[in-house]
This record gives C-alpha cells, structure tokens and sequence, in this order.
C-alpha cells in the first residue's frame, strides 16, 4: 500500500512542482519502497510518452474553411489531395467516345508538337511540363529574363525562389521546406494577375486569391510554380512574404526590370 | 487579446494563434481528423457570434478553449447517441501521415486516451500536450484548482494501467 502523501508527491514531481525537500523526501521514500518505486517509474513513463509524441498540424485548408463560414466568403480554396493514379484516372475517364476523342487529339498534338517544338530555355527550373508551355513559346518573341535566386534558410522554414520572366509571363519557381504550417503571401501590383499555381508531389496545400494577393498555405517539403501574367515592362515589384503562426518570417522585394 | 466582432485582422490573429492548438486538443479528445477539424471551425465560429458575450476579466485562452472542449464533449455525446458510429470507426478515419509515422507510442498513448472517461481524459491532455497550469485548466473547464489536481492524477493513474494491461512496459 502506498502512502497517498507520496501518490501525492509524485504527480507533482511529474509536473515539476516539488520543492528540494519534497523532492529528497520523495526519493528517500522510493528507495524503502520498491512498490511505490515501480509505481512512479509507470507514472514517469507515461508522462514521457506525450513528450515523445508531438502536435498535429492543422489541414491546410482548415483556415480558410474557418474565414468563409465566418466571414461568407466564396470558396476560393484550391486544395489539393493526394492525386488519384494513373490507373484511376484511366478508369474513370476513359470510356469509347473518350477514346475516339483522345486518339483525335493525340494526333492534331502530336502535329502541332512537331511543328512548334524548340528547345526551352537553358536552367528553367521547377515543374518543366508546365514551363515549356509558357516560357518557351515565349521565348520566340522575346528573351527570357530572372529573377533570383531569393535563397532562405530560417528556423522554422528554408527555402528558394527563382523567377523567370518574359515581357507578359512570369514563371516563379518555389522550392519549399517547413516542419511545422507556413503561410507564403505574394503580393502584386494591380497590372498583374495570379494565372495559377501547381505543386510537385505535394499532399496537402491550400492556395486563396484575393486580389493582388496570392496566399499559400504549406506545410513540410515541395516544390510549386506559380505563373503570373501581365506586363513587366513597367517593371513591377512582386512581394514575397513568409508567416508562421502570425508572425512575419521573411519579406522580400522582387524586381521585375527590363534590360 | 482585444476582439471586436467584424475586426477581421484581429480575428486573423486570433486563428493564427489558437488554430493548431485547439485542432490538437479537438483531436487527442475525439480521435477523428475530420472530426477534429470540425470542432475547430465551430468553436472559432462560434467564438466570433459569441464575442459580445466574452467577459474580458477572463482570460481569452481560457474561453475559446472551453468552447472547444464544450463542442468535443458534445460531438462525443452525438457518437454515443450513433450506434453505427463506434470507436473502431473512429480509429478508422483518415488521420495525417505524420500520425502514424510517430510509431507506436502515438497510437497507444491515443487509444490509452481514449479509455479514461472525458472528465479525465481532457485534463491529461490539457496538461501534457498544452502544458497548462493546474489554475489554467480549472479556468478553462471551470472547476476548482484542487479538482484539476484530483482528475489529473486518478487520470495519469488510469492511464498508466491501461498502458501496462496493454502490455507497455518501460
């Protein structure tokens, strides 16, 4: 039988509030007693399990599920869930008239491949399927111009970011690593628009476009690219900003200028 | 903290701060990710409607996590009324990867939590995943400091003789 003075003491050794002398009082006791000794190695255990287990990150999504139930905002969300296979995706969409179609297409592609295919710009990064449909053809009218690279490495989050820009495309490439959720802001000026953004390989994103506003909300490690239209002629300035929980991690200016 | 209802900066503030910690608290008490982000959004919605009603001698802390508690206490209550709903069901929703790639002991500890009643249950899980103040959770479930004290050790004790009957031993 245990004395409860001692139950007592060792919860509060638990929790950190014995005093010196509760503290030796306690260990003198422990050692008398091999029973109340096992019995707070079991209590000390199980207070060490919840240091090794650690916290949850939210959904991505989550926070702008919140600001549309509150504030009635339109689903502006785009979220991403593991992308199905190519076997689902088969399965789902191909039936006999889609094949006809698809077989169709293939071939008018297959044409307009052969007769516009040029090399893409030397070093484009990022997800490159994507870039040769707007860089590259780009590339014909004018030259392809960077920005970067914005190279980060803060506590919590490290990073890159290249930009590649003609005299209406900018292709941002982002490479992204963070344990715990961020949230990246571009800002942009008024004669610039948010074309889109796609993730490489990731799970669980969220984007919300506001105007002249992009926000993205990451967690863990990918790659995105994110494509902005408009003139850069005039040499716009798009603002990159990094928050973690509220705070303000990373604000950087990047300068779109025309040679 | 300082709200107004309408201040959307401050509201911003308020889900930047207290978004992961009451998706946590919501999940360790439910067990259920969709779930957890249910109770989540409801208790942050429910924390603007009722912002006239918050009486700032209080600490905010305090109130938005009892709305929490509160909304998982009663989720919980809906899942019993559920026959079809049991606790493998539960276990069975999509949780993050990040959950089952810390091994063993996150889903022992989870389902461990599960057994203890949720008097205790939330009081273990408020202080040691949130490490509140014996006071702290008083404040937040609205009883006594002493009755912290009481369920959080029967709730540490029960939980260390389901681990052992489980067959953790360390």
């Amino acid at each position: 039988m245990i004395d409860p003075k001692y139950i007592e003491l060792m919860n509060k050794e638990i929790d950190g509030l014995c005093s010196d002398r509760e503290s030796a009082d306690l260990k003198g006791y422990l050692k008398e007693h091999p029973e109340a000794a096992s019995y707070y190695k079991g209590l000390c255990s199980v207070a060490r399990m919840f240091g090794e287990v650690g916290q949850l990150e939210p959904p991505a999504g989550l926070r702008n599920r919140i600001f549309s139930r509150v504030f009635g905002e339109g689903a502006r969300t785009v979220e991403t869930r593991p992308e199905p296979s190519f076997f689902d995706v088969l399965r789902l969409t191909f039936n006999r008239k889609f094949a006809y179609a698809f077989a169709a297409g293939l071939v008018i592609g297959i044409c307009l491949f052969t007769a516009l295919f040029r090399t893409a710009p030397t070093g484009v990064q990022g997800d490159l399927d994507h870039l040769y449909g707007t860089l590259a053809t780009k590339g014909r009218f004018g030259e392809v111009l960077r920005a970067g690279p914005i190279e980060f490495e803060l506590d919590s989050v490290s990073g890159c970011m290249n930009l590649q820009y003609t005299s209406d495309t900018i292709v941002g490439a982002l490479k992204l690593s963070s344990k715990s959720r961020i949230r990246v802001v571009f800002e942009y000026p008024a004669e610039l628009t948010f074309e889109g953004l796609r993730a490489v390989g990731s799970r669980d994103y969220a984007l919300e476009v506001a105007e002249n506003t992009a926000e993205l909300t990451h967690v863990g490690s990918c790659d995105y690219v994110a494509v902005f239209k408009g003139s850069t002629e005039a040499c716009p300035v798009i603002e990159l900003k990094i928050f973690s929980g509220g705070d303000l991690l990373l604000e950087k200016a990047i300068l779109l200028g025309r040679k | 903290m300082k709200f107004s209802k309408g201040d959307r900066k401050a509201f911003e503030r308020m889900v930047d701060r207290y978004e992961k910690p009451i998706f946590n608290v919501a999940f360790r008490m439910v067990n259920d990710y969709e779930d957890a982000m249910d109770i989540t959004q409801t208790a942050f919605v429910k924390a603007y409607e009722n912002l006239d009603r918050y009486d700032p001698s209080h600490k905010f802390f305090s109130w938005i996590y009892k709305i929490a508690v509160n909304e998982s206490l009663n989720l919980i209550k809906k899942r019993k009324r559920s026959a079809n709903l049991n606790r493998d069901f539960a276990l069975g929703q999509t949780t993050p990867d990040e959950y089952f790639a810390q091994s063993e002991t996150a889903e022992l500890l989870q389902d461990g939590l599960m057994e203890l009643k949720f008097d205790y249950r939330v009081v273990v899980i408020l202080k040691h995943f949130m490490s509140f103040s014996y006071k702290e959770i008083g404040e937040i479930l609205g009883i006594s400091e002493k009755t912290t004290k009481s369920r959080l050790y029967t709730g540490r004790q029960q939980l260390r003789d389901i681990l052992v009957k489980q067959g953790y031993e360390r």
